[in-house]
């Protein structure tokens, strides 16, 4: 599909809860909704707009907010959906209901930013360690690795 | 009921990639599977916002030794959209012809594992004697067998000259008359086809379902390739090809696809060295990057890569964001192993080609009936399907 079909077909689904909808690239786009919006917009992307694959998700941090990214794909086109919740309690709902691939996804962006995906099946760590402290999340931006200097006695 | 527990992973020193498995099973069937990731995870992404983008290039080559190339033009095509710069187009087959033949070294490397996991190892030993062809024009080319450098912003590295172009011909000469002998037993040769035929199916739903990629979701009738869907490097310049499909979903399907898309491969290579166009392989790339993001994406081997970008203006990325393809694929594996044979595991598993950079390799079994619990390391698993199957008269 191109992209002034997808963007009918979301107009249409979606009326008044589209915050952007652009297309910078060839091939690429990028929708903004409302969290609360998010499950309903996944459910038309794959139900309406022909998305069938998840790509995967990402999780940002841009100093105010946390941000999830979450792409997907069909043949001929790609599309970012933006999520953006609060630093202070960061929450999204969870997407595994419209695309099961989602599950491994979110318990990454879980890991490693920090957002809680509600309604998750299984939010156990996936890829830090189990020593790994609590409420610590490596890919925000105040988190800093400090290496100890190697020194040769 | 109690239960028995399988734990496969993490580490094996003599074995290749860290991740834990466990596995529920009842007797010789899978209940449930599990998997814990994260043994390999190295940070790379955050590694990425605190170096310059040329360093970050030969980080995320590193990001895993097998399709290394892949992840350096993934990066290398989504910073030159960012920078606005576009490579010359011999460049770009260059770009293109590096990720045909990593694919051939790649899937004739899986096709000796496959032998090699189901007890098949003169197969191993043919498949991995013609990958020579390839790492030595891999070599010749680049300089490297593996993390070949060729990849920078605005083309590539290094041209190719006629000798190079006439050595690499003859040896994809060579390897297109050798291939078909290798699709002719992976999919004809009674004993295994006994092994891998309705082993670990996954039907076309269900790889819509759990995003499968790559020749997974090809085996299992889903026409799911980047090339196709979203062209890259030289494959917008007609550089015609076939996506290969299955309808099978079974490992056996896995195999045919893989042995086909290599035939594949080895025309796409010889299109490119017989229509490559002449002048500059690359232009030159400004140091910063103007703010603005952008997702890149390309096949792999094993499936779609995909990066996220993120740029400030600054000499260094916001945000990168890596998603090799075999984490696309775990979630469909899981599936694949439940109702099936412990000793059908290792094969199983072998079949999506895992790549974890990061991925151990031991496995915990626990059974429902007995109650007990047992690890096993991969070389028993693997040594306990092949006498699994001895015992049923399947003898490779």
């Amino acid at each position: 599909m191109t992209f002034e079909e997808i963007k009918k077909i979301l107009e249409e689904n979606l009326k008044g809860k589209i915050k952007e909808l652009a297309n910078p690239y060839l091939r690429r786009m990028v929708l903004w909704v409302d969290k609360d919006d998010a499950v309903e917009a996944c459910r038309v992307l794959k139900e309406k707009a022909g998305f069938y694959h998840m790509s995967t998700i990402t999780g940002r941090d841009t100093g105010e907010k946390l941000e999830a990214l979450y792409h997907f794909a069909q043949n001929g086109m790609a599309l970012t959906l933006r999520l953006q919740t609060d630093r202070s309690d960061p929450k999204l709902p969870t997407t595994v209901g419209v695309y099961p691939g989602a599950v491994f996804y979110e318990r990454e962006v879980h890991d490693l930013v920090g957002i809680n995906f509600e309604g998750h099946p299984d939010l156990r760590p996936l890829v830090l360690p189990e020593d790994w402290p609590a409420k610590v999340y490596p890919l925000r931006k105040d988190w800093h690795y400090n290496r100890e200097k190697g020194v040769i006695e | 009921m109690s239960t028995f527990i399988l734990p496969v992973g993490p580490q094996h020193p003599a074995l290749k990639e860290p991740t834990s498995f466990r596995f529920l099973v009842d007797g010789e069937t899978v209940v449930d599977a599990d998997l814990r990731l994260g043994y390999n995870h190295r940070g790379i992404e955050k590694g990425c916002e605190e170096r310059t983008y040329i360093q970050d290039l030969y980080l995320l080559e590193r990001v895993c030794g097998i399709c290394s190339n892949v992840h350096m033009t993934v990066f290398a095509q989504g910073v030159e959209k960012l920078m606005g710069i576009e490579p010359p187009k011999r460049g770009l087959f260059i770009r293109c012809l590096m990720g045909e033949l990593e694919r051939v070294h790649s899937h004739l490397l899986w096709l000796g594992v496959a032998g090699h996991e189901v007890g098949f190892d003169t197969f191993f030993m043919y498949t991995w004697r013609d990958r020579e062809i390839v790492e030595d024009i891999l070599e010749m080319i680049s300089g490297n067998r593996v993390n070949y450098g060729m990849q920078t912003f605005g083309g590539v590295r290094r041209d190719l000259d006629e000798m190079q172009i006439k050595k690499t011909l003859e040896g994809i000469a060579a390897l297109k008359a050798r291939t078909p002998y290798y699709l002719n037993i992976g999919a004809t040769e009674p004993t295994l086809v006994a092994r891998i035929s309705g082993v670990g199916v996954l039907p076309k739903a269900k790889a819509l379902e759990l995003n499968a990629a790559g020749p997974t979701a090809r085996a299992s009738g889903v026409d799911f390739d980047v090339r196709k869907d979203d062209p890259y490097a030289g494959f917008g310049e007609h550089i015609p090809f076939n996506i290969v499909t299955d309808e099978g979903g079974d490992v056996l399907a896995r195999v045919v696809v893989r042995a086909k898309e290599l035939m594949e491969s080895y025309n796409i290579c010889e299109f490119i060295l017989k229509n490559l166009p002449a002048g500059e392989v690359r232009v030159k790339a400004p140091r910063k990057v103007p703010e603005g993001e952008i997702i890149s994406r390309a096949e792999a081997q094993r499936g779609e890569c995909i990066h996220y970008i993120r740029s400030n203006g600054t000499d260094k990325p916001d945000r990168v964001k890596v998603r090799a393809p075999t984490l696309a694929n775990w979630p469909a594996t899981l599936y694949m192993l439940r109702g099936g044979y412990v000793a059908d595991i290792p094969i199983v598993m072998a079949a999506i080609d895992p790549c974890l950079s990061c991925t151990d390799r031991m496995a915990i079994v626990t059974d429902v009936r007995r109650g007990s619990e047992q690890v096993m390391d991969w070389e028993t698993l693997r040594q306990h399907g092949i006498e699994f199957y001895h015992k049923r008269g399947i003898k490779l």
